[in-house]
């Protein structure tokens, strides 16, 4: 056992090791150096990088009022139920308890808790806009629930169901595939986003600006100490829409399948109601929409989500024939006296006959009779006289085949039509000469929306083309109302005197003998209109009404479209009587909460210029 | 022969023994740190727990530095033995934790059986070796030294816990360096070692390799024998080096490859060495203070209380703190290696080699793991990190060598 037969060789070995190790020592000291003081800022930023955490608070979207300052659109609490993974002690028996209450699946709790989260200070989400029966049975169960947190959403609330869908367009989560293009305006998944209609337009309005939690929080998420910057709630946009109105288009569109309505204060481009057949139920979009019922309402042959009132493009029919009386007024061709060629139901022109909708004819015909009976030989005649450039060139002055500049998200423009729109739809020339007398009876390839139908009736009432809009104006949270602002209305370029032979025309369509619309009227006033009847290739005719009342001093002016529905003046019309009925008789006005009226809704004014 | 008061005055290895107290007391500290309000809850307390591990490591220490000479050399194969029953009935009942199964549960104590395991290996080498027959020149008793490391080593390898079973080769290596193994020998012991790991880290460091190796073929001059010998083995295991990568448990992969590049899996397997190192790195020159590391009381480091309390100290107490624990413990493993030369009983100097390499090896393991040096082991920082078993294992450890420094003159 003794040592000394190494002693010599164990000096120089023991010198071997010290030395091994004392690199090894040294290794570690220079890399302690370069990490500690050299590169110390570096790690100094990277740990203050890793303390802090920003949390973004969700800030509350402004409502939706009517133009009284009833809610239309506005928040609820919504509430979603988590788990904190950390705080959690017996999660069989969590999970016993909380599946039945919640109705989430038994194991979904235990899987969230088990796997990688298990240190998690941060909630997970198991169960969203939780009745608030459940909650109220978890806070009363608190004690013996512990880990089970819930937090409060706002979510979108539509007191009136399905009413003015279209018009106020519907929120949706940002999705993933979003995330990347909105990312720059500060949005997150999740957030809610207005995805159509005043929803869209006036996102940034009523979005109102994030507020910010900052956390100093440990590596599983608890937070240590916080700071907090307020979210700023979304200011409220008052819209044109009279709430009432609205209910009476509602009700009375009902009676359709498929069609549009918008009414409007001619004076001024407000839009009164809007409303597009078949709708849907913004409500399904509030939380994340399933794949199944996305794409029955992508899939719905009837296009539910598709506001026919800007997106629907529609021959005019007979609703374009004051185009064709004052196009031939303004180009000299006729005056009120001028009568064509008698209408026998049936025209000859080339070797195709172009017929009458009243078979038995209407006889010789002045233009203000013409108009009244809507008679489409007279027309026939107009257009050929015309010609397509012309006739297009006054459309165009009523805001055909334009955009009018509504402030909703989509709109079309339609086809005003010119020579240079055949050649370009059917190639040079390849189309007959008789398209002229199409054109002047509303058909061949003119397109109008409803919005520009009904814009168009409001120039002729007025003789000022208005920019339609349905924002009136945003109340800020801190109280302050700025309004809303549009191009001004703006005098259409056609001689007044002309315009008034339309209009007189207009009333006798309503009021006279051989009139289309005696089903719009509204006792005790003058109202002017027009019906029509387009005919489209896939189906049934389509039923239109244009009109405004009062004809001396119109408040307000109403396009309908019924497709597939037959004659304007058996479906349209009595749909607009209802509308201009509510709007001048008073009736059907819905109850007025206390407090709320905030600008006294306009009456019958005095004459606009 | 009995101590007496001067022996005890004369003999005893202050520096090694306070060394040793120092570094207790820094882990402690640092302990206060990573347990203290803002940590986990199973964590809390920990501090009061180590206060009775250090109390008992006190106690074997004593109960080591008291047993004579002759008791360990008698229990040194028992001792050894007991290990491995030990190690086989972690395996068969062990409690599982932390994707191993490393724990063998006595009563609320969970020990791990792999730390005491170190003494009985330590033990049993040094009687072996200081045998006076034995000569490591033999192939044959270097094979018979090779086969009682193995042995453990291949239980522990079950666990599984590649970083204890590789201080165990930590451990038998410089013994028998120490026993007179030829440079040769250790040179034809090692250079497959450093090939594998040549061979894990790329082309370059693999091509460095070749070359060094032809270097010292050339200094060393070995028969011819030898040389195809070397050659052999070292191009086959070159080779079969990828082979084995696929063997590997997915957490022992994960964990080499998070070695060479952390940054790629910043939150998943390099998580880990990324925040020791930003946590040392934000210590700076002073550190931050007491309690007021962001890193540790914010728990963006883990295992602040066992694997990673260098890293805690690092980030509190700045380059200052760490150098001074990188100097007692390179002050505690001179002492001992100091001791073997020192000593005139050559089983005495064997354990002391065992002892001073293990700590040697566990220190720098583990600091090189924290500052970004060495692969994510699970080693502790001897006496430094919380853990009784560990603990007891250092102070009976310890408490051997400074017996067998009182007892010099035997």
């Amino acid at each position: 056992m003794q040592n000394g037969e190494h002693a010599g060789q164990h000096g120089y070995r023991s010198a071997v090791l010290m030395a091994v190790i004392a690199l090894a020592f040294l290794v570690i000291a220079v890399k302690l150096y370069i990490i500690q003081i050299a590169d110390h800022e570096e790690y100094v930023r990277r740990s203050e990088q890793n303390a802090m955490r920003t949390v973004p608070i969700e800030a509350v979207r402004g409502r939706l009022l009517d133009r009284d300052g009833n809610i239309i659109v506005g928040n609820r609490p919504a509430y979603t139920v988590g788990v904190i993974p950390a705080e959690v002690q017996d999660v069989e028996y969590l999970d016993s308890v909380i599946a039945p209450v919640t109705g989430v699946p038994r194991q979904t709790l235990i899987a969230k808790v088990r796997g990688r989260h298990r240190r998690l200070h941060r909630p997970i989400e198991l169960s969203r806009d939780t009745p608030f029966r459940t909650i109220a049975y978890l806070e009363e169960h608190r004690h013996q629930l512990p880990g089970i947190v819930y937090f409060v959403e706002s979510r979108r609330r539509y007191p009136y169901g399905r009413l003015g869908a279209h018009l106020l367009g519907y929120v949706r989560e940002v999705r993933e595939s979003q995330l990347n293009a909105l990312k720059p305006e500060g949005y997150s998944l999740g957030d809610l986003m207005g995805q159509s209609g005043v929803e869209a337009t006036y996102e940034e309005v009523v979005r109102g600006v994030k507020g910010e939690e900052y956390q100093e929080i440990t590596a599983s998420g608890r937070v240590v100490q916080s700071q907090r910057r307020e979210p700023v709630r979304g200011s409220d946009v008052r819209l044109t829409i009279d709430l009432g109105l609205q209910q009476v288009a509602e009700a009375a569109m009902d009676t359709i399948k498929r069609g549009a309505l918008v009414a409007m204060d001619p004076r001024n481009g407000e839009i009164l109601a809007m409303v597009s057949r078949p709708t849907f139920d913004p409500d399904v979009f509030s939380f994340v929409v399933p794949p199944e019922v996305w794409r029955q309402l992508n899939d719905d042959e009837e296009r539910p989500l598709f506001n026919r009132v800007t997106m629907g493009t529609y021959p005019p029919g007979s609703t374009a024939k004051m185009i064709s009386a004052i196009s031939a007024l303004e180009n000299g061709i006729l005056d009120t006296t001028t009568r064509l060629r008698p209408c026998t139901g049936t025209l000859w022109y080339g070797n195709r006959p172009y017929r009458c909708w009243a078979g038995r004819g209407h006889g010789s015909l002045n233009l203000i009779h013409a108009i009244e009976a809507s008679c489409n030989i007279f027309f026939y005649q107009v257009g050929e006289r015309v010609g397509i450039d012309r006739w297009g060139a006054t459309a165009r002055k009523f805001g055909l085949g334009q955009p009018t500049g509504v402030d909703l998200p989509t709109e079309e423009s339609g086809i005003a039509p010119s020579n240079e729109a055949y050649h370009r739809k059917f190639g040079r020339y390849r189309w007959g000469r008789g398209e002229a007398l199409n054109v002047g009876i509303g058909q061949g390839i003119t397109l109008v929306t409803p919005l520009q139908m009904v814009r168009y009736v409001a120039a002729l009432g007025t003789g000022y083309l208005v920019t339609p809009h349905v924002a009136l104006s945003f109340l800020d949270p801190d109280g302050t109302e700025r309004l809303a602002e549009f191009p001004k209305p703006v005098p259409v370029a056609v001689d007044s005197s002309l315009l008034a032979i339309v209009r007189g025309a207009m009333i006798l369509v309503t009021e006279g003998s051989r009139g289309t619309a005696h089903r719009s009227r509204v006792p005790g006033f003058k109202v002017a209109g027009k019906t029509g009847t387009a005919e489209n290739p896939h189906g049934e005719d389509h039923s239109w009404y244009v009109g405004y009342v009062p004809a001396q001093n119109p408040v307000i002016a109403i396009a309908v479209i019924c497709e597939n529905a037959g004659h304007g003046s058996d479906i349209a019309a009595p749909i607009a009587g209802a509308v201009f009925r509510a709007r001048l008789l008073r009736q059907e006005r819905p109850e007025q909460p206390e407090g709320v009226q905030m600008v006294q809704s306009s009456d019958p004014a005095p004459p606009h210029p | 022969m009995a101590l007496t008061g001067r022996h005890i005055r004369e003999l005893f290895d202050w520096p090694l023994a306070l060394s040793a107290v120092g570094l207790v007391a820094v882990g402690w500290i640092g302990l206060l740190s990573a347990t203290g309000e803002t940590a986990a809850s199973r964590v809390q307390g920990l501090a009061t727990v180590q206060l009775v591990w250090v109390a008992l490591a006190f106690t074997a220490a004593a109960l080591a530095v008291w047993l004579p000479l002759r008791f360990w050399y008698g229990i040194s194969y028992v001792a050894y033995g007991v290990g491995v029953v030990l190690l086989v009935l972690t395996l068969v009942h062990g409690a599982r934790g932390m994707g191993a199964q490393r724990w063998l549960a006595l009563g609320p104590v969970h020990l791990q059986p792999s730390e005491f395991g170190k003494i009985g290996l330590i033990l049993a080498l040094s009687r072996f070796l200081s045998h006076q027959r034995v000569s490591m020149t033999r192939l044959s008793h270097l094979l018979v030294a090779l086969l009682i490391t193995l042995v453990p080593v291949a239980l522990i390898r079950e666990q599984p816990d590649l970083g204890t079973a590789m201080v165990y080769g930590a451990i038998f290596l410089p013994m028998v360096y120490w026993g007179g193994l030829k440079n040769l020998h250790l040179f034809a012991i090692i250079a497959p070692v450093v090939n594998a790991v040549c061979a894990f880290a790329g082309w370059i460091p693999w091509t460095a390799f070749c070359l060094a190796f032809v270097g010292l073929l050339f200094l060393l001059r070995p028969s011819l024998t030898w040389t195809v010998l070397l050659v052999v083995i070292n191009l086959t295991v070159g080779i079969i080096t990828p082979a084995i990568w696929d063997r590997l448990q997915p957490f022992q992969q994960r964990r080499i490859e998070t070695f060479f590049s952390p940054e790629k899996d910043p939150l998943g397997a390099g998580y880990q060495i990324i925040q020791s190192q930003v946590a040392i790195g934000s210590g700076g020159t002073w550190g931050k203070g007491f309690q007021q590391g962001s890193q540790t009381q914010l728990a963006f480091l883990p295992e602040t209380h066992t694997d990673f309390i260098f890293a805690v100290l690092g980030e509190e107490f700045g380059f200052v703190g760490a150098l001074v624990i990188l100097s007692l413990l390179f002050v505690l493993v001179w002492r001992i290696i100091r001791m073997a030369l020192v000593g005139n009983n050559a089983f005495a100097s064997f354990v002391c080699i065992g002892v001073a390499s293990m700590i040697a090896f566990h220190s720098v393991v583990n600091i090189g793991m924290t500052v970004g040096l060495m692969p994510v082991t699970g080693l502790p920082l001897p006496l430094v990190s919380y853990g009784g078993s560990a603990l007891l294992t250092d102070g009976l450890a310890l408490g051997l060598v400074l017996g067998f420094g009182l007892r010099r003159h035997e």
